[in-house]
């Protein structure tokens, strides 16, 4: 799919293993936003995403002579990244989620549909959405994140998490299960909307 | 109809590797016509597309803080840091420093002065004999010799440079120390090179020598058959000639030939024989730079391109990708192309020297004497300085290679003496 961006990348971390900083700083600019916002939802405060983004980015440019291109990029940098952030969270455990939750929604409402209405319900929606992501257990929430957000395969998850791809299933599975329930008022009660899926319809990613 | 809150239909736990299509083909197939029939199963897949696309929407909704590239630099550059740090600490010295460095410094021009003056006279001597005129080219031979047996009696440094001497022109030494009473031959079969004598030859260099002759003979029909018979002995060719007996009452002709670069000196005296040369133009162009870069930058192409290749060859399966990359293949293959043209050309016109020769004949040519115009002036004089300035500095990096050695001793005693004189220091406060 992105081979065109993992050969780009190649050369961007070719030239920043001979030390060119230019180099790397292309990499940071390919790649913090996408970091940023998962750190966004991985750390509790604003403070502590930037922070843990800024470790991020600093712990590959350390270990990027390391680094063999056996993996894409994108990969490696995440699973340096879930590091940072799992660091983060652990350092400022019991943080409050309102702050956050709040600002990261101010931001998506621009794009929104021009119903009040709609839009209220959205928003509550997707409040509710962030908080029982918030709520799930870390190594779920880590798969959901990098699955649902950042659009990793079963296979790429493994391998950033270096987990098997077995476990990746079963914490994904055991996620949306955990997540229903918190969530359950949200749930349709008409079936009939969403019966009967085929794969051909299912492209949501 | 109520939502099943806890579902715990069997399929439960094969929906999201369902959805994701992670399933093995009969895996789906079971789970599809399972779904079917199960609504509890159908209100669990609607749930997961919803939360997907709300995921989905969560992708790059914040933007990166303005500040954070910078954060990110700083902290790259505090990582550097610390590894230097360890390293400045060793050395925490100011003033002291600056004393080692001055006393060095003072050392060094006091070699310099001690040596520079006796070596560059001889290099300048070195540099002159050739001059403008080659009949005498046998006759600057003796000066040559003369430095080498005043260099052995010399300093020991200049014995030093005057072996490397020997041993780059070894062959050219050794045969004009045997053949010295043959010396008004001027056939020698091995001459210096043109120009200066090179001290760099021992490097394969990559020069351009081209020369302009202009010479008065007594019949141009004798001196054109005899300048023939001369190209050809040497193994040259005549490129181009152009004569012109009708026009006037002078006739004269000119030709352009090319002569292997080893037989450029030898063709050279032996023209000068044809009969009374009046002004001789010579030049070369050092393109061993510009060559060896070629190389180099060849090179390089060449691994873009069998990079490029792989990439073709494992890693593309999409036709854009593979276009994109058809695209810089052609670019880099075009790049190679055209720096081995100009690295042959390099190579075909280095191998060969290019020589221009003006012959008039003799009978009504003194009354009209080349009188080179003011134009031809200016541009000479200007080349000749350019040329004076190239030698110099040449001069210098020959002396210089040859000093370093006493320089690195100088240099190792003024630490050792600044050691003790420091430990002397010490001692004292103590």
């Amino acid at each position: 799919m992105n081979q065109l961006r993992d050969i780009q990348d190649l050369i961007l971390v070719r030239a920043a293993q001979r030390g060119q900083t230019k180099a790397f700083d292309s990499i940071v600019a390919r790649y913090q936003r996408r970091i940023y916002n998962l750190a966004l939802r991985m750390c509790p405060t604003e403070a502590d995403a930037e922070d843990a983004t800024q470790e991020a980015f600093v712990a590959v440019y350390r270990g990027i002579k390391g680094f063999k291109g056996g993996a894409s990029l994108d990969t490696w940098i995440h699973r340096v990244a879930v590091n940072a952030c799992l660091m983060r969270r652990r350092k400022a455990a019991g943080g409050s989620d309102a702050t956050v939750d709040d600002t990261v929604l101010d931001e998506r409402l621009p794009d929104t549909a021009p119903d009040p209405l709609a839009e209220a319900l959205q928003t509550e929606l997707s409040a509710t959405v962030a908080d029982a992501v918030k709520r799930l257990p870390e190594a779920q929430q880590t798969v959901v994140l990098l699955h649902g957000m950042q659009g990793f395969t079963y296979a790429e998850i493994a391998t950033i998490l270096a987990c098997p791809i077995g476990t990746v299933k079963s914490r994904l599975s055991a996620a949306f299960t955990c997540m229903r329930r918190t969530l359950a008022e949200y749930v349709q009660p008409e079936p009939s909307i969403t019966a009967a899926p085929t794969p051909a319809t299912e492209a949501s990613r | 109809m109520t939502t099943p809150i806890q579902n715990e239909c069997e399929y439960d736990q094969q929906l999201r590797a369902y959805l994701d299509r992670e399933l093995s083909a009969e895996t789906t197939a079971d789970v599809r016509a399972h779904i079917a029939t199960c609504p509890s199963c159908q209100a669990q897949i609607g749930f997961m597309k919803a939360i997907d696309s709300e995921l989905a929407a969560w992708r790059g909704t914040a933007e990166a803080p303005i500040g954070l590239r910078q954060r990110i630099a700083d902290g790259v550059a505090e990582t550097k840091a610390d590894g230097t740090t360890a390293v400045q600490i060793k050395k925490p010295r100011t003033w002291k420093t600056y004393a080692l460095g001055g006393a060095v410094t003072v050392c060094t021009i006091l070699l310099l002065a001690a040596i520079i003056f006796p070596v560059f006279s001889k290099a300048r001597e070195v540099a002159r004999p050739g001059g403008y005129d080659y009949a005498p080219m046998a006759a600057s031979s003796p000066p040559v010799l003369g430095i080498h047996e005043a260099s052995k009696a010399g300093s020991s440094e200049v014995v030093a440079m005057s072996g490397r001497l020997a041993g780059v022109n070894g062959v050219a030494a050794s045969t004009s120390s045997t053949t010295e009473p043959a010396l008004p031959a001027a056939d020698i079969s091995a001459p210096p090179e043109p120009g200066q004598p090179d001290v760099y030859n021992a490097i394969p260099r990559q020069i351009i020598y081209t020369a302009d002759v202009n010479i008065t003979v007594p019949k141009l029909g004798d001196g054109q058959s005899e300048l023939t018979r001369l190209v050809y002995r040497r193994r040259g060719y005549i490129s181009q000639s152009n004569v012109d007996a009708s026009k006037g009452d002078v006739a004269s002709g000119s030709w352009t030939v090319r002569i292997p670069v080893t037989q450029f000196e030898g063709f050279m005296a032996d023209v000068a024989k044809l009969g009374k040369v009046n002004s001789v133009h010579r030049d070369s162009q050092d393109v061993t730079e510009e060559y060896s870069d070629l190389t180099a930058h060849i090179a390089n192409k060449q691994i873009e391109e069998a990079r490029l290749k792989e990439y073709m060859q494992h890693k593309s399966t999409k036709l854009s990708d593979i276009l994109e990359l058809e695209a810089q293949l052609s670019r880099v293959r075009g790049e190679i192309e055209q720096m081995q043209g100009r690295q042959r050309l390099l190579a075909h016109q280095s191998d060969l020297s290019t020589i221009t020769i003006t012959l008039t004949e003799a009978a009504k040519a003194a009354a009209k004497p080349v009188k080179p115009s003011f134009l031809y002036l200016v541009g000479h004089s200007f080349s000749g300085t350019l040329g004076d300035m190239g030698s110099a500095l040449k001069d210098l990096a020959i002396w210089f290679a040859g000093a370093l050695p006493y320089l690195t001793i100088a240099a190792l005693a003024t630490a050792l003496a600044h050691r003790q004189w420091r430990k002397a220091a010490t001692a004292e406060v103590r």
